[in-house]
């Protein structure tokens, strides 16, 4: 017999039921607590994944190369663009990009702590870059998750919060390596000026939020604080990292929500960075949304009052915070309601069915889901309200693609079967009917992967 | 500064600013028509003076070396005035032209005044003045404003897998993108209809409305049907691909019970290499944005003459050729109007010339135009929304930048 809990354990916390997992799990709270031990379950170990600065390199090599192999040639030419393509070998901003969303998913899909890979998501949304920035933040997109967001998701929102800010992907996502001091040597030799973007984002985004109560002067300060935190040019001696450019830093002490930042170096930013992660519009406006996220839009006033608190008194322990969330009743009682986002479901269908991707077919998957890896359509990321990923064509969409899956997958046994031992009493019976009453068994595993009870979380 | 006289005085005449807004509540449509409003998002920034060049400048031949519009000959392109010249590529848009259903602003630009597609797209779609800010497009704020009057169906409609910025916001909005796989049998669709009708009115409201949609584009194997069609009359991929874009947005758009305005994005503008506005790689496009125009006029049948189609690009490109004979990312560039509501037939334009000295930043044409003038010139007397909402909601902070009038025949 599968419990309520259990099933609410595999979706809601987990990234879908395998075969036979349901009825397995006898204690779904206990199995959910015992992966907060599993910080390391969120790294991914694949030797043959480039760092950040290494995939710079390889990008802006790239593309010098081909520049000048390009020369004399003749782009309409398709056999000397071939030749050349064939001698270029793959594009990093492709290939890594490729290799990168590989590596996630088989992750996502092999992993036995799949409440640390859900917490990955909300995190990598949080801080999200975009991929379709430039082709230099795409070849490190994956990179940046691995470097920047697994390592914390159950350690410190502070430690987070600095390694996304000074990450290169979110450097040159941002533009804050072309923000310069207006009084700074640079900036007055050259008519280089303030960006904005950084600093605001910063609080807008990912601390205080937009009802945070800070000001405009207090981002422009704080852009002008900023100013020097950049990336360095691949061919120097830091390359494609983090580097504090004295030259183009803004010369002076600000004041930021109150209080005055002192200092010349990277330190007067970080100082400021500290106090945003302890604000209490952070602790919040995160726990608002990590609330939202797992239990639903409608996830109660009090429930986010005391997720704040937790943050506010353990000094943002992301452990502390979870815990908290998998301890509240609510998180067990309230239906499932969320719409699972296409990677999701396309996640929870290769658990579901034993389908694996191959080469490239997750890229392209995901593309015509309208889902982009790491490139949602704003620095505020995906949607994440119950209903963000319905839409007719998108529907439909979702459907001609689990038809496509269930078609390779069709089983031998009763899909019916199947439904039971994967949902058990999320499956209503009406749902549970129309499969049994299905064309063929392609025809209904398809229906099932479309039912609310498997879409719904 | 080298003027186009005939330009100069449309423009002004144009742009008097002093005529009010004609809407008068009741009426469908500011015009008294049913009205279609189209945009065509072009990204990666359209090299405006390849493909409507000022070839009466007297900096042009010179600036445009290894790009320019020859002096005579089939890559002479097709006068449009005595300062104006259309590359040939595009034969159904100059047939338009002359029978004064297509209008070309010259030297327009959003207010974006940097070079990243990324953040020109954002100021381009969201009808902000500067990026980073909203995540609404102007086009779907224009939908709700008119909705709201009822003289235009409350839906939009958008073609592509991803609903672009432009269209995004609180309007509903149906969206179309050819399917990426085999689509799955009507006798599926119903009985997943049949387990969303008892489990989950949402999706089910999901599903009929995709199912109508498809309906709206001509049943099941329609999306087939329009690709093996466009096949059929030739071109290569990107002609037939744009093709289908145009035939699709056709057939939505021109249903009786269809929505009234749309969006689609066509890309490949990014001409940064071996550009060849002829015969090469911008000819080809120029030549598949051709055949959308031509697909768009077909399908839409009686209803083009309640039509306007709007053709926006992020921004314009460098004037001179660079080292790689491509140009790359500049500042003004054209836009293109074309529809039977279109009061066409010339070129609007502030001509800033091409000197040395005119050039933006001394590289780009320089912006004379906002595009927001135009948008907002369109929308207000098509769509029929007050100058008070286009300058606050529609393109919130662009009180001062006027509508220019006289755009709707």
């Amino acid at each position: 017999m599968i419990s309520k809990d259990a099933i609410t354990a595999l979706k809601r916390f987990g990234c879908g039921p395998r075969r036979g997992e349901a009825a397995g799990l006898a204690s779904p709270r206990e199995w959910l607590v015992a992966q907060l031990d599993r910080a390391d379950a969120a790294r991914i170990d694949d030797a043959d994944l480039p760092r950040a600065d290494q995939a710079q390199r390889d990008h802006v090599a790239y593309r010098r190369e081909r520049k000048r192999q390009l020369r004399g040639l003749d782009k309409d030419n398709r056999e000397q663009m071939d030749d050349l393509k064939r001698m270029m070998g793959p594009r990093p901003a492709v290939d890594y990009y490729s290799q990168e969303i590989n590596a996630r998913t088989r992750h996502a899909i092999e992993t036995d702590a799949p409440l640390v890979e859900r917490l990955v998501g909300f995190w990598s949304n949080h801080f999200c870059i975009s991929a379709a920035k430039n082709g230099r933040v795409r070849a490190m997109a994956g990179a940046y998750e691995r470097e920047a967001i697994r390592p914390y998701v159950l350690g410190r929102f502070r430690d987070m919060l600095f390694a996304s800010a000074q990450h290169p992907a979110m450097l040159l996502y941002l533009d804050n390596e072309k923000s310069a001091g207006p009084n700074s040597p640079v900036g007055r030799r050259r008519s280089r000026g303030l960006n904005e973007n950084l600093a605001r984002e910063i609080m807008e985004l990912h601390t205080l939020g937009v009802h945070g109560g800070y000001t405009q002067e207090d981002v422009t300060n704080f852009a002008r604080i900023l100013t020097g935190w950049s990336v360095g040019k691949v061919d120097s001696p830091r390359g494609g990292v983090f580097v504090f450019h004295r030259r183009v830093h803004e010369p002076g002490a600000f004041t930021v929500l109150g209080r005055r930042y002192g200092g010349r170096g990277v330190d007067q930013g970080e100082a400021v960075l500290e106090d945003l992660a302890r604000h209490p519009a952070t602790a919040r406006f995160v726990a608002g949304k990590f609330a939202r996220h797992f239990v639903g839009d409608g996830a109660s006033d009090e429930l986010v009052g005391r997720l704040a608190a937790t943050f506010r008194e353990t000094d943002g322990d992301l452990r502390e915070l979870t815990y908290d969330l998998i301890a509240s009743d609510e998180a067990w009682e309230t239906p499932a309601q969320k719409l699972l986002p296409p990677y999701d479901f396309i996640v929870a269908t290769a658990r579901a069915t034993g389908w694996r991707p191959q080469e490239r077919q997750m890229m392209k998957a995901l593309n015509a889901l309208g889902h982009k890896m790491w490139a949602p359509p704003s620095p505020a990321g995906w949607p994440d309200e119950d209903d963000a990923w319905v839409s007719p064509d998108a529907m439909l969409e979702r459907l001609d693609w689990a038809q496509r899956i269930a078609r390779r997958k069709a089983p031998r046994e009763p899909v019916d079967r199947i439904a039971e031992d994967l949902l058990g009493p999320a499956l209503d019976d009406h749902s549970r009917q129309v499969i049994a009453r299905a064309e063929n068994k392609g025809q209904a595993l398809a229906l099932l992967l479309m039912t609310p009870g498997f879409q719904r979380r | 500064m080298v003027l186009s006289d005939l330009s100069r005085r449309q423009f002004l005449a144009v742009s008097g600013g002093l005529a009010v807004s004609p809407f008068l509540p009741g009426i469908a449509g500011a015009s008294g028509r049913d009205p279609r409003f189209l945009t065509g998002i072009l990204r990666g920034g359209v090299d405006g003076l390849a493909v409507v060049a000022p070839v009466g400048d007297p900096d042009y031949q010179n600036v445009r070396e290894g790009l320019a519009f020859e002096r005579s000959g089939p890559n002479s392109g097709l006068r449009l005035d005595g300062f104006f010249a259309l590359n040939p590529n595009m034969p159904q848009l100059a047939e338009l032209y002359r029978s004064g259903e297509a209008l070309f602003v010259h030297a327009v630009s959003t207010p974006y005044r940097e070079r990243s597609h990324f953040d020109g797209q954002d100021v381009l779609e969201s009808g902000y003045g500067r990026s980073g800010v909203g995540d609404s497009g102007w086009l779907n704020r224009a939908l709700e404003v008119a909705a709201a009057k009822k003289t235009i169906d409350s839906r939009g409609f958008a073609m592509g897998a991803q609903l672009p910025l432009v269209m995004r916001g609180s309007a509903p909005v149906l969206s179309w993108m050819p399917p990426a796989f085999q689509t799955a049998s009507t006798d599926t669709r119903l009985r997943l209809l049949d387990i969303y009708t008892h489990a989950d009115p949402t999706l089910a409201a999901a599903i009929a409305e995709g199912m109508e949609l498809d309906d709206l584009v001509g049943g099941e194997d329609s999306a087939r049907e329009v690709m093996r069609q466009s096949r059929k009359m030739g071109g290569g991929g990107k002609v037939r691909s744009y093709r289908t874009t145009g035939t699709v947005a056709g057939k939505v758009m021109s249903d009786a019970d269809g929505p009234r305005v749309g969006a689609f994005s066509l890309n490949g503008w990014d001409t940064h290499a071996n550009e060849r506005p002829f015969k090469g790689r911008l000819g080809r496009q120029l030549e598949a944005l051709d055949a959308t125009i031509g697909a768009l006029r077909t399908e839409m049948g009686p209803v083009w003459r309640d039509t306007v189609v709007a053709l926006v690009t992020e921004f314009g490109r460098t004037a001179r050729m660079n080292g790689t004979s491509g140009t790359d990312h500049g500042t003004a560039t054209l836009a293109i109007l074309v529809g039977g509501a279109v009061n066409g037939g010339r070129v609007i334009a502030d001509w800033p010339g091409l000197s040395d000295r005119a050039l933006y930043d001394g590289r780009d044409l320089a912006p004379t135009t906002d595009l927001r003038a135009i948008l907002k010139g369109v929308i207000g007397d098509h769509l029929g929304v007050s100058e008070a909402a286009l300058g606050e909601k529609v393109f919130p902070g662009s009180r001062d930048v006027r509508p220019v009038r006289d755009l709707i025949a």
